[in-house]
């Protein structure tokens, strides 16, 4: 591969559940306006509803696609680049485990009071 | 008009969450502080006995999260008595406008009675403020009874308000909005049950059209009524002056309400509110400005 | 132990003479040509400190005002225009300067290089800055300046509600300064990512490296969305088309999104550097290396990413359903980890090391109070009720003060005593620092922390008077005063620096006794850093290589020998540091300044509805970026160069991985952020606005869209053919003149699409943003065109070969991103109404 986009890939790769984390941030927040204005207003406002069974399946997705992230650090480390130093490498590889955590909590974060909270009340 | 002497419900379970938080932003604050000036102040030769990582993770990962969890547990839910959930007691449409408010109470009949810049809520009955604009985004806020929203053009917000005190108080635009976006408050008279419906008929019976003198009544048809309206029945482009002599203020909060002062307000509005929307009166005649204050004083 | 080495006494080379003459800027009107980042740099940071003077001064204006209920001080008008500037000249025309500044002085002196990756693009940035500065600053002094708020909310900003040039002034003018926070946007993630030390692996770059790589991307996605916000509030005003009116189909708060969505994301793009500021000093002074590099550097990122999910915290009140602002709230507190970790990371550096108490340090603690209480109110502020109450009072006013000053201009004033030895050559002071130090503390302190109970009681914001009698008089009497403390406060730190660079004594070398590669250099530095480019092994080389100064001082290193007079620098991997190319540095050009002007132009031009004027700024700034572009490149292929230390490698020009290449993919970066923010325009409105779109106006006909996505996909695919052509030595003479023929074609197309197919723009918001969109693809499909155009000039004239591709190849991502936004805009046009159902 060419140097240039292997740097871009690794660099990607490194805040790649961040990555994961935004797309979830913008679905949500995007499927819960959509959902309301297709699905609702929502007459009785319920646990079990829905838009909030949509979001749930949204945050769902997203945590699948984090695992999968979690089993690719896990099982394939990011190669490191010609002459690179181990402990860079080693840096890396940290920094991603670091920010998959960082995401994977973020994503429970926002998922909780999402899903405890009544959906399409202004 | 302080969040921190609530008059409502909603105001009253925010101004518990702020003294917890005040307390405990100030106590934060300072242990940071202390953790710093003992690092750089301590004997240099004893070490210090904490593990960074477990710094790290303790200060930086664990202590935030736990703080704030426990604040969005028992704050969020505060947040619900100011949403309309459920059916209100009473309903009021209030529309802002530069820089002035336009306030619907509504009849026995349900009929709409316009007013402008002073709100009237019976006390312990849940009231829903339906707001929107006229012309640039606006905030309806009274302080002591709960939250503020935003009065946007095109768009109609709601609020739950349930006062828990007798008493007036005074409400504030928190959007700017322009040149007088200062002088754009309204006054909130918060009555018992019997009160307000005493206010509201009151309101209902207002007729001005045989108040005052023909010549009194002659220079308002001519100088006045083209934007405004003695009637609450009757919505036009500025405020409406049903009951303008029962009101605290003159010129949405800028002038207290006296014989003397709506004489001032009349003659000199554009120096006391620069650039309102009203004309400026100067080309009057002291004696037109005279009829036209005796016609809003005198008994509908 | 013996003395160590100090450079000032050493004898000079004679290559670090002929380097002195190569990197010099002219005397005189010269002066205007210069591009070397400490001569760029410089000026950066002086000019934001003449604004920040300013704007210091309208904030006293306004407090003076407010020092008493119904002052006659300041009349409404007055008033609102001082704080829509103070607003305005703080943000935008000091706190982002001074960064761009800092970086560009510092990070090339941080990173062991001789100049930035694109030297003309950053004096490019500096004159659209000081030029788009001038606009907004000649307003203030002809009583027009903007007075909408900094925030600039329709429908207040809209012509109706503002008819004058006021927020016309503001909407070029900071569009004209944004210009340079893309240049440095592109500049620095560039410069950061492959012009540095050979060696400097990413584990191995200063903590204050990351912060800067981190913002600089900040800056490349979040300033496009209040760019778009400008440009369609200014085609609402000049040529009324209807984006933001809701009796046209449009939204007025869409401008609010798009300005929060940078807005947000602004307040960590002027903390994020600072704090990379402190992580530079607290080792320093800790006298050991920082705990926790790979948390910060984990910290730095996620706060970059997280902070552009918080920007409807600003929002709150607008009417947003309750489930959604929790998103935003729950999001807000979560960015109070990533801080906690920047803190504690530097608590645990000075609780482990020996920490020795200089006068920055002082500041740092000043750092430590007030900013941790500003991010505290923060997390208060992020609590949706309490926000409902304390939103748009005195406390916000109290809590971004405490943020803005605590987490940048305390940082920045450690700095300026830390880094000014290096700057000045002269020796740190502290008496007078202590004095100025407890000044401002207090004088801030007694001005904003009251002021949060200033907002409790019932303040807003931005009034302009207040009556009498409702419990704000002290309050607001109290502020002034400390107002006053805090601005003397200011005035003796700035006669400290000054009475120091004038006449301080000789500093020694590197007088913190700093570990990083900054502090190698002469103080001051010389105009081409590093004599010789030392390879580096750990992240504070000064520390852990002895030697290196003696080294980079003798000449022992990389590119220590000049030849053709060849201004040269490392390129190096991104990830290891190993170096891969020799990059050529330009020298001195009127260009970037004439550009700018004539940019200015343009502008200008705008702000006086002379149109046709502003087309001439634009097609004129067009072609001398044209002819500055001329000047890169070589005329024929060279052989790999010595890089001494028998290192032997390719120029820049003749590698695949060259800056100019990532220039472009960056750039197209910005490009592609502003695209999303216009899609995100486009399907908002049709999601919120009602009766979207208007009945009649959609008119299915593919015939026309797919003859213009063919000619842009045939567009890149000739541009990719002659690449192919061109690296195999043949020529691509006939690919280029294709690609330049389907570019006009493909730019008649839209320009159809756009003339007949669509009712006139300023009926409808939805005609008006399909126009839009469809300006947008056939502006990108015109530039196709033109670039083809330039590039088979510069082929004829002997730039291109088979060895020199990189601008086919630049050309040609460029082609790809235009066949890219013209097929999903397409499809989006036609498909979405398909999809709906809407089609008549």
């Amino acid at each position: 591969m060419r140097p240039a986009l292997f740097s871009i890939l690794m660099l990607l790769r490194m805040g790649a559940g961040l990555l994961v984390w935004a797309s979830a941030f913008v679905m949500l927040y995007a499927g819960h306006a959509l959902a309301c204005q297709w699905l609702g207003p929502l007459p009785d406002v319920q646990l079990l509803n829905p838009v909030t069974g949509v979001l749930a399946a949204l945050a769902l997705l997203h945590m699948v696609a984090l695992g999968a992230l979690g089993v690719l650090w896990w099982r394939y480390p990011a190669r490191a680049a010609e002459d690179e130093p181990p402990r860079t490498h080693r840096f890396r590889q940290r920094t991603e485990g670091l920010l998959l955590v960082v995401s994977v909590v973020s994503l429970i974060w926002l998922a909780i009071p999402l899903l405890v909270t009544p959906p399409c009340v202004a | 008009m302080s969040t921190l002497v609530p008059a409502g419900q909603a105001a009253r379970d925010v101004a518990w969450i702020t003294w917890a938080m005040v307390i405990g932003s100030g106590f934060f604050t300072l242990l940071m502080t202390a953790l710093g000036l003992h690092a750089v102040y301590r004997r240099s030769d004893r070490p210090m006995r904490m593990s960074s990582r477990g710094m790290l993770i303790g200060g930086g990962l664990v202590l935030p999260l736990a703080v704030s969890g426990v604040l969005l547990a028992f704050g969020v839910p505060t947040g619900y008595s100011m949403l309309s959930i459920g059916e209100a007691d009473i309903e009021i449409r209030v529309t802002g406008h530069q820089w002035w408010w336009q306030i619907e109470h509504a009849d026995a009949e349900g009929q709409s009675l316009y007013t402008a810049n002073e709100l009237h809520l019976p006390v312990g009955q849940r009231a829903d403020i339906h707001i929107t604009s006229a012309d640039v985004i606006h905030a309806f806020w009274v302080p002591v009874l709960g939250g503020k929203l935003d009065a946007v053009p095109g768009s109609v917000n709601t609020i739950r308000l349930q006062p828990t005190r007798v008493g007036v108080y005074r409400g504030q635009c928190a959007e700017f909005c322009g040149a007088q976006h200062a002088r754009m408050g309204f006054e909130v008279h918060v009555h018992e049950s019997e009160d307000f419906e005493a206010f509201r008929a009151a309101l209902a019976r207002q007729d001005r059209t045989l108040a005052g003198t023909p010549q009194q009544r002659q220079a308002f048809a001519e100088h006045c009524a083209q934007c405004h309206s003695t009637s609450p029945r009757e919505d036009r482009l500025g405020p409406n002056l049903a009951r303008l002599s029962e009101r605290g203020w003159l010129g949405a909060g800028t002038l207290r309400n006296d014989a003397d002062n709506l004489r001032r307000w009349l003659a000199t509005h554009q120096t006391l509110k620069p650039d309102n929307r009203m004309p400026d009166h100067a080309s009057l005649d002291a004696d037109v400005l005279e009829a036209l204050a005796r016609f809003l004083e005198a008994a509908p | 132990m013996s003395a160590p080495f100090d450079p000032h006494t050493a004898a000079q080379t004679p290559d670090q003479a002929v380097l002195t003459r190569l990197f010099s800027t002219p005397p005189g009107w010269g002066r205007l040509s210069a591009v070397n980042h400490s001569v760029i740099g410089i000026r950066f940071i002086v000019a934001s400190l003449v604004f920040f003077v300013i704007g210091g001064l309208l904030a006293m204006l306004l407090r003076a005002q407010l020092a008493m209920p119904g002052n006659p001080f300041l009349d409404h008008e007055a008033y609102n225009q001082i704080f829509t500037m103070h607003g305005t000249v703080m943000m935008f025309l000091f706190a982002i300067p001074l960064i761009e500044g800092l970086a560009l002085y510092f990070i090339p002196k941080f990173l062991g290089a001789r100049d930035l990756a694109f030297p003309r693009l950053s004096a490019f940035g500096f004159w659209c800055y000081v030029f788009g500065g001038a606009i907004l600053l000649a307003s203030l002094f002809l009583g027009v300046a903007p007075n909408a708020g900094w925030f600039m909310y329709t429908p207040l900003s809209s012509g109706e509600y503002t008819p004058g040039i006021n927020s016309d002034i503001w909407l070029l003018g900071v569009t004209f300064v944004e210009v340079s926070a893309i240049a440095f946007g592109i500049e620095l993630v560039v410069t950061v990512l492959k012009v540095r030390a050979a060696g400097m692996s990413l584990s191995r770059m200063p903590l204050f490296g990351w912060y800067i790589l981190v913002t600089a991307a900040m800056m490349v996605v979040g300033f496009p969305p209040l760019i778009l916000g400008s440009v369609l509030l200014e085609m609402e005003r000049a040529f009324g088309w209807p984006f933001f009116e809701v009796a046209r189909g449009g939204d007025p708060l869409l401008w609010a999104h798009l300005f929060w969505l940078f807005g947000h994301p602004e307040v960590y793009i002027i903390f994020l550097p600072a704090a990379g500021a402190v992580s530079m000093m607290i080792p320093t002074f800790a006298r050991r290396p920082i705990i926790g590099y790979t948390w910060l550097v984990a910290a730095v990122i996620a706060t970059g990413v997280l902070s552009f999910g918080l920007w409807v915290h600003h929002m709150f009140t607008v009417g947003i359903p309750h489930l959604a602002l929790l998103l935003f709230s729950a999001a807000s507190m979560l960015v109070a980890v990533p801080t906690a970790i920047q803190f504690f990371a530097w608590l645990a550096t000075l609780w482990h090391g020996r920490p020795v108490r200089r006068l920055p340090m002082l500041y740092l603690f000043g750092v430590l109070f007030v900013f941790v209480l500003g991010g505290l109110t923060g997390v208060m502020l992020a609590l949706v009720p309490f926000n409902w109450q304390a939103h748009d009072t005195h406390f916000v006013v109290a809590h971004l003060h405490y943020v803005l000053i605590g987490g940048f201009v305390f940082p920045l004033l450690a700095a300026a005593h830390y880094w000014l030895p290096l700057i000045s050559g002269r020796a740190p002071s502290e008496r007078v620092g202590q004095w100025a130090f407890w000044l401002i503390f207090v004088g801030f302190n007694v001005t904003f922390l009251n002021m949060h109970l200033t907002g409790l009681v019932g303040m807003p914001r931005r009034v302009y008077t207040y009556t009498a009698g409702l419990g704000w008089e002290w309050l607001n009497l109290v502020s002034t005063i400390g107002s006053f403390v805090l601005t003397i406060g200011f005035a003796l730190f700035f006669l400290d620096l000054l009475m120091q660079v004038y006449a301080g004594r000789r500093t020694a070398h590197n007088p913190w006794q700093a570990g990083t590669l900054e502090w190698s250099l002469t103080h001051p530095p010389a105009n081409y850093n590093f004599a010789a480019l030392v390879p580096v092994a750990s992240r504070e080389p000064l520390w852990d290589q002895p030697g290196l100064v003696e080294d980079i001082h003798h000449g022992r290193g990389y590119l220590a020998r000049t030849r053709n007079d060849w201004q040269e620098t490392l390129g190096v991997d991104a990830i290891s540091g190993k170096p891969d190319q020799i990059i050529l540095l330009p020298g001195p050009s009127y260009l970037p300044f004439i550009t700018a002007a004539l940019l200015g132009v343009f502008f200008v031009g705008f702000l006086f509805g002379q149109y046709l004027l502003a087309l001439f700024g634009a097609g004129a700034a067009l072609l001398a970026a044209l002819r500055w572009a001329w000047h890169n490149g070589l005329p024929q292929d060279h052989p790999d160069q010595d890089a001494g230390s028998g290192l032997s490698l390719p120029l820049h020009s003749q590698v695949h991985d060259a800056p100019g290449w990532w220039g472009m993919v960056i750039g197209l970066l910005v490009n592609g952020t502003f695209y999303i923010s216009l899609l995100f325009g486009y399907l908002y409105l049709w999601a919120v606005a009602p009766g979207w779109p208007p009945a009649g106006y959609i008119d299915i006909n593919l015939f026309w869209p797919l003859v213009t996505a063919l000619f842009a996909v045939l567009g890149a695919w000739t541009c990719r053919w002659a690449v192919a052509r061109g690296v195999d030595g043949k020529s691509p003479a006939l690919a280029l003149a294709a690609a330049l023929l389907l570019g006009l074609l493909g730019t008649a197309g839209f320009a159809g699409q756009a003339l007949i197919g669509l009712p006139h723009p300023t009926t409808h918001a939805y005609a008006a943003v399909t126009t839009f969109l469809l300006g947008y693809c056939g502006l990108h499909t015109l530039l196709t065109g033109v670039f083809a155009g330039y590039v088979l000039l510069r082929w004829r004239a002997g730039y291109v070969s088979a060895r020199r591709s990189l601008e086919l190849r630049v050309i040609t991502l460029w082609a790809l991103y235009s066949a890219g936004v013209t097929l999903i805009s397409l499809g989006l046009i036609h498909g979405l109404p398909t999809l709906l159902g809407m089609a008549t």
